[in-house]
């Protein structure tokens, strides 16, 4: 036996070594997408216009003060479309002045005058895209918070996507079963606000009942809602256990909101049920205790996400400790709340672009039937293999074996995931893996046929095969590189096993195969026959 | 020593090559005709809507769920059965922008599968479930364990509040190794772990649901469309990719050409037998004809590999001989590679369980398409364009 085939074969048998120990214990190296594990991924998307649109209402009040305090203030502003505003109104004779202050306290917007006393605030481009990444980033941290706080073993949370779908977020929870649970408590925005309940003129505000139609409720303030009051929804459960809305006329201003939060618990009302009890700041303490003193008698309403939660009478002056009670809390969902408010709010709105949820049960079926598919078509082949080229065939066996080794561990080490189409991808994988032997095989049989001697056929049949392999190899890689730039997911981890699959086939055809031959060789120097 | 042909000298590129191309325009034009009128099954990766698969205890009755579920409001909705018929599941599918008025915070995904789900449950387990009962075949592992603990005694001799993660964690392994499901409570007894006091606990204050969530999928409209647009590039950046690659190996442009032109045949009854079958279309089946793509080109070059092999030693032959010795010549490995592969998907086809299912199909009729179109496609068609356009466009 040669120096170069000695150190050939040391080489491949260190690779083995090297293979198993990356893949062993393989619960703990190979990774499971979430298809086999069971879980939740999910997809959303930061409705990153509520906060350019938040940014604008701030400016918004900030350009009328300003203004007004010089005298200058508009007659009217309004937004025009989600990135500018517009000042109507404005004293003509003065607009040089307006301009000025406007430029020098309100930078990011670039001014233009559309036409007379009329000012158009164009926010700027590049503050507009600080403003989007700003909310994807606060985003990304509260759902961060909201998951570890929910205690998931080996969340993913992350940004996703670029240019205009840099809004995106990827959120994947292995293992998690209740979906709904799930997205309730990531999605919601948890903005908490305390707004105080506007009586319409002439009811006595002992026996306001809020009415089951926004327009009832309009009509009993005489058909046009004062300036500073908005109608908020309220989910009831009626007696039948359907859920009902009931419509309240709250103050538009929120004098205390979930900003104003220290802490938040899981808590009891006086009567045992499920509540969530809150610590504001001191800041917010005392205001609220003013507010408490100033309003006494009065409804307060709390509102979380733009509905209300619950209106209770101020009956005594509060500091800075209180709880929220809610007739559809359960302990789950005050857990949750306390959770959210905690977390802090998002700084908008989410929306689900793509939601999957498996069930573990399911994981483990389709891994069951993956792998059983997969070693059935490998048993197959090792066996035709061995029927059809006899001794060569475990030759074929051995590097089929050593591929799918190869192939597991490049996944292990590279912490890819393996997902049910990458099981089809291994399955393929072994498919493939054998053909390149047959191209030699099939070779070296042509040329034993032509009388070369079994030395002589080896060779030819290794180098003449050569570009064919590489060709086919090649062609199969191109398209699942592209395969892999494409796709989400499950089909990446097919593209995945598919490709790495190809490249470790290269190598067991190629390298493997030829030291088992040329070891064969080297035993029986004077060998006339090839068992093939 | 076995081979499929040892000295293999069929006529193929003779009069037989015109019934072969005549056979491969017949199926070109079904697959194109079948696509365009029918086009394709879309799978909600593309058509996006809500899909939730669940699996019953007993045989589902069809049309009673399809009813309770037209009466939950939640518009077109399609039933369909998976897998065997002992396997008792159902995937509800229910399309986009049907039952919206959802909270507006979360966006309709999780309304419609909340919504199937109440729809689907019977009033005696709605009566159940007010009395404080749990479902065991809806529970997750961490609410069951928090209702074990809240229900076994505290202390005493037998099992106590410290067995409830132990015992949680046995019922829902017995319940995963079970496809999800106990079909009687009498099973409850026999699971190891679970201790015979915890078993009589849960038949007296638990009961068994009709079915359990094998998995919910929700795509809204924007993630449909851009999949689209994604898949498309996917499509003609491996296709320009391995034209690229073809041209440079082929060097004349001929060659690459009847390759290419097999490849597009290969890929295109792929596609219209998915078409045919209704196969769902789902990204699986684009990952499929991509492989197809990459992978039916294999044996056109094996066997104009040694087209040009043979062209530079018998200098003297007719082309038309020589191409179909040449042929077969390669006729066994042409074959074998295409069989081996073949048991590889056939066995994932046949075990590889439904979600794999359409996958595998469209590689089976890909590998036998493109086995058959690298000797009567791309071969023939050389043959062809050699007799009516002469050496120059063919001839190394």
């Amino acid at each position: 036996m040669n120096l170069d085939l000695r150190w050939r074969l040391l080489l491949i048998f260190a690779l083995l070594v090297v293979c198993v120990w990356a893949i062993y214990p393989p619960a703990e190296k190979i990774h499971l997408g979430l298809d086999l594990k069971g879980g939740i991924h999910m997809v959303m998307r930061v409705k990153t216009d509520d906060a350019v649109k938040a940014e604008l209402d701030l400016s918004q009040e900030r350009i009328r003060s300003a203004l007004g305090e010089k005298g200058l203030a508009p007659q009217k502003t309004s937004s025009d479309g989600v990135d500018a505003l517009v000042l109507e109104g404005v004293d003509s004779s003065r607009i040089g002045e307006v301009r000025d202050l406007l430029a020098r306290q309100f930078p990011q917007y670039q001014v233009s005058s559309p036409g007379p006393g009329r000012l158009r605030l164009q926010l700027k481009a590049q503050e507009e895209n600080a403003i989007r990444d700003s909310a994807v980033r606060q985003a990304l941290e509260t759902i961060r918070t909201r998951v570890d706080k929910f205690g998931v073993a080996e969340p993913t949370i992350q940004r996703q996507g670029t240019g205009a779908h840099a809004d995106r977020v990827l959120i994947q929870l292995p293992g998690v079963e209740d979906p709904e649970r799930v997205k309730d408590l990531i999605g919601s925005p948890a903005f908490l606000e305390w707004k105080l309940v506007k009586i319409p003129p002439g009811v006595v505000a002992e026996q306001f009942r809020p009415p089951d139609s926004p327009e009832v409720l309009t009509r009993m303030f005489g058909g046009k809602l004062p300036d500073d009051v908005e109608i908020l929804p309220q989910e009831v459960i009626t007696q039948d256990g359907k859920t009902a809305l009931l419509y309240w006329p709250v103050t538009k201003s929120s004098p205390i909101t979930g900003n104003d939060l220290k802490n938040s618990r899981r808590e009891q009302d006086r009567f045992g049920n499920p509540a969530v009890g809150f610590t504001l700041s001191a800041d917010a303490g005392r205001r609220f205790q003013d507010l408490t003193r100033k309003y006494q008698g009065q409804q307060l309403a709390i509102v979380l996400d733009k509905k209300l939660i619950s209106a209770p009478r101020i009956n005594a002056v509060i500091a800075d400790q209180g709880i929220i009670e809610g007739s559809n809390f359960t302990l789950e969902s005050s857990e949750d709340m306390a959770l959210k408010l905690r977390s802090g709010a998002l700084p908008a709105g989410m929306e689900i672009l793509e939601e999957r949820t498996v069930g573990p049960s399911l994981g483990a079926d389709s891994i069951r039937q993956g792998v059983v598919a997969t070693l059935i078509g490998s048993i197959i082949i090792v066996l035709f293999m061995l029927v059809y080229y006899r001794a060569a065939g475990v030759n074929a066996g051995l590097a089929l074996v050593l591929n799918l080794l190869i192939l597991l561990a490049a996944m292990a080490y590279f912490h890819s995931t393996l997902t049910l189409p990458g099981i089809a991808g291994f399955a393929l994988t072994v498919g493939m893996a054998v053909d390149a032997n047959v191209l030699v095989f099939e070779r070296i049989r042509e040329e034993l046929r032509h009388g070369r001697t079994v030395r002589a056929a080896i060779n030819a049949g290794f180098d003449k095969a050569f570009n064919t392999i590489i060709d086919s190899h090649c062609t199969t890689l191109i398209a699942g590189v592209f395969l892999y730039g494409y796709g989400t997911g499950p089909v990446r981890g097919f593209a995945v096993t598919l490709s790495v699959g190809i490249l470790a086939n290269l190598f067991t055809a190629l390298v493997v195969s030829r030291a088992i031959f040329d070891a064969e060789l080297a035993l029986r120097p004077q060998a006339e026959t090839l068992s093939i | 020593m076995l081979q499929v042909f040892t000295h293999a000298n069929f006529p193929l590129m003779g009069r037989v090559k015109w019934f072969f191309i005549a056979f491969s325009t017949f199926a070109l034009v079904i697959s194109v005709g079948t696509i365009l009128t029918h086009g394709f099954n879309y799978g909600i990766d593309f058509a996006g809507g809500t899909a939730v698969r669940l699996k019953f205890r007993e045989q589902p009755h069809i049309e009673k769920i399809r009813a309770a579920l037209e009466g939950a409001g939640l518009g077109d909705v399609s039933l369909q059965s998976i897998g065997g018929a002992a396997d008792n599941e159902v995937l509800v599918r229910v399309e986009l922008g049907q039952g919206q008025g959802g909270p507006a915070a979360v966006s309709e995904g999780g309304e419609i599968s909340r919504r199937v789900l109440e729809a689907l449950q019977s009033p005696e387990d709605f009566k159940e479930k007010q009395a404080g009962k749990i479902d065991l075949n809806m529970i997750t592992e961490a609410d069951l364990r928090d209702w074990l603990g809240a229900h076994l005694p505290s202390g005493g001799g037998g099992v106590t509040t410290q067995d409830a993660p132990a015992i949680a964690a046995a019922l829902v392994k017995y319940r995963t190794d079970h496809a999800g499901l106990f079909a009687s409570p009498s099973e409850l007894a026999s699971i190891p772990g679970v201790t015979p006091e915890a078993a009589r606990l849960l038949q007296q204050q638990t009961f068994l649901g009709p079915f359990t969530l094998r998995s919910v999928d929700f795509i809204g409209p924007t993630a449909g469309k851009e999949l689209l647009r994604n898949t498309l590039y996917a499509v003609f950046g491996s296709a320009a990719g391995i034209l690229i690659y073809v041209w440079f190996r082929f060097k004349k442009w001929m060659w690459g050409l009847t390759s290419i032109i097999a490849l597009v045949h290969d890929v295109v009854i792929a596609a219209g037998a998915v078409s045919l079958t209704h196969k769902e279309f789902s990204v699986d089946i684009v990952a499929a004809l991509l492989t197809i793509l990459g992978y039916s080109i294999n044996d056109t070059i094996v066997v104009f590999d040694r087209i040009r092999e043979n062209l530079r030693l018998y200098r003297e032959v007719d082309f038309e001989t020589l191409v179909n010795a040449s042929i077969n010549q390669t006729l066994s490995r042409t074959i074998l590679t295409s069989f081996t592969v073949f048991i590889a998907i056939t066995a994932l086809f046949i075990y590889g369980g439904d979600k794999l299912n359409p996958l595998s199909f469209c590689l089976m009729v890909g590998v036998v398409f493109g086995t058959y179109s690298s000797v009567f496609v791309a071969a023939a068609l050389l043959v062809i364009v050699y007799r009516y356009l002469g050496a120059r466009y063919v001839k190394v």
